[in-house]
């Protein structure tokens, strides 16, 4: 199992530009780190994003829809190709991405990559993560960062005992974690798993998981658009008509491309 | 009861509670450090009144106007609060919204031409309770030339769902308008209105 590392994404000094000119500071720390530098072909890919506020005031910026639709990932595939992602939609309901921090404050988050972009195949990775929107003092003065580097991740071949592991602890955490938002968590890493290792955990959240069962029929569409519908249903025990129909319908939205929402 | 001495609420109201015991009354000292127990018995205890009520997401309301966010985005800032005065005490409440469109069929395709768009339908998002604010994003879709005179109505409603403590709705239903038509210089204009604010994108590209 890879050692956990927190490699840094980036390390950003932030300076003020006053009147043209720029004023020397304490530093405004952004930094991606990646939870795992290297994994399994399918295991979910995390990202620790924290904002540090090391200036005498205040900070504001904006994480943008659902606090994800501000961020902008660039992936280099093995073989050099550059894929810069679709940020994600700012469609529907979700929670407000203006935020703000006290001096000496920091705000972490998780970011699951899975949900941005499906890594499809072994090798070796560079990922490049940035906050696109523009931070600020709470006076509006604007504390300028600087483009992420490029950090490796290493995506090894498939290892379906790992995924195992993985997904079981995922499932059991989606019904057994004492918050909503804990549960939710879990659902969504399980149901970007798009392997069929992940069914019958997937299955489980969908019968037990109460109001997260949309996240796994979710998870089990993906799933079912890349190993097909016939192969989920068989390895998803006892078979449950209501069930297919509904994971038919996601699939269906999947194969359309259509939004979650307006 | 989930295990001894712990009773997990189904759902609100009120109830009573009776601890009893049974086991060793009396013990005496036997050798070394045992004690021997002289008498087993049971004992009735007291019933305690334990009143269970609900906490559910209140006075959902919006923050200030809705505003055109750019891009023809529609945006709207949203926030609740706690029937118990405490957010966290909606730790297994979500708030949603549903969109419905018109007609049945799902997925719902827009008018085409002008647009190149279908959505779920109904539509849904939501948000953790314990949240107490959401911003809602009322997207233009994507466009299709040549345009075409074309509008249509969807309905949303924003409601809570809790668990043992039910769902309810908190604000709605609300008309989202969406409007595609043309300008006197025959350019084309997409306009959205919703709740007395609107966005547009003018000229259409």
């Amino acid at each position: 199992m890879p050692r956990r590392a927190l490699v840094y994404l980036s390390f950003f000094s932030a300076w003020f530009i006053v009147g043209g000119g720029v004023a020397s500071s304490q530093d405004v720390v952004v930094s991606f780190a990646l939870r795992q530098s290297a994994v399994s072909l399918h295991e979910p890919v995390l990202i620790e994003f924290s904002i540090h506020d090391g200036l005498t005031e205040a900070i504001q910026f904006d994480l943008g829809h659902n606090r994800r639709s501000n961020f902008q990932f660039t992936i280099t595939k093995p073989g050099g190709r550059r894929v810069q992602v679709p940020r994600l939609s700012e469609g529907g309901l979700g929670l407000v991405g203006r935020l703000s921090l006290e001096p000496g404050g920091e705000y972490t988050q998780k970011l699951l990559l899975d949900e941005w972009y499906q890594f499809s195949e072994p090798g070796n990775y560079k990922v490049e993560a940035k906050l696109v929107d523009r931070i600020e003092t709470l006076a509006g003065m604007r504390v300028r960062t600087r483009l992420s580097e490029q950090i490796p991740l290493n995506i090894q071949p498939r290892n379906p005992n790992r995924l195992n592991e993985v997904c079981r602890s995922l499932a059991r955490s989606v019904i057994e974690s004492p918050t909503f938002e804990a549960r939710a968590e879990a659902a969504s890493t399980l149901s970007y798993v798009r392997d069929l290792v992940a069914v019958p955990y997937l299955g489980r959240v969908a019968r037990e998981g109460g109001p997260l069962a949309g996240t796994a029929i979710k998870g089990l569409a993906r799933v079912a658009n890349v190993e097909g519908l016939e192969r989920v249903m068989r390895d998803l025990n006892p078979s449950d008509p209501k069930l297919e129909s509904s994971i038919k319908l996601e699939l269906r939205y999947i194969q359309l491309g259509l939004k979650v929402t307006d | 009861m989930s295990a001894p001495g712990l009773v997990a609420a189904q759902r609100a109201g009120q109830t009573t509670i009776w601890a009893n015991y049974y086991g060793c009354m009396s013990y005496h000292g036997g050798s070394g450090d045992v004690c021997v127990c002289d008498v087993e018995g049971y004992q009735s205890g007291r019933g305690a009144l334990v009143q269970v009520t609900c906490q559910v997401p209140t006075n959902f309301r919006q923050v200030g106007p809705g505003v055109d966010s750019g891009g023809g985005v529609l945006h709207f800032d949203y926030a609740w609060s706690s029937s118990t005065g405490n957010l966290s005490d909606l730790s297994i409440c979500t708030v949603n919204e549903i969109v419905t469109y018109p007609g049945v069929a799902d997925p719902y395709v827009w008018p085409r031409p002008p647009w190149n768009t279908a959505t779920r339908n109904p539509a849904g998002s939501g948000v953790p309770g314990t949240a107490g604010s959401g911003s809602d994003n009322h997207t233009p879709g994507t466009f299709i030339t040549p345009y075409q005179a074309a509008n249509f109505t969807a309905v949303q409603t924003y409601n809570y769902t809790c668990g043992v403590c039910g769902n309810g709705t908190l604000y709605g239903p609300l008309n989202i308008v969406r409007d595609v038509s043309q300008n006197a210089d025959t350019t084309w204009k997409y306009v959205i209105t919703k709740s007395g604010a609107s966005a547009s994108i003018n000229p259409l590209p």
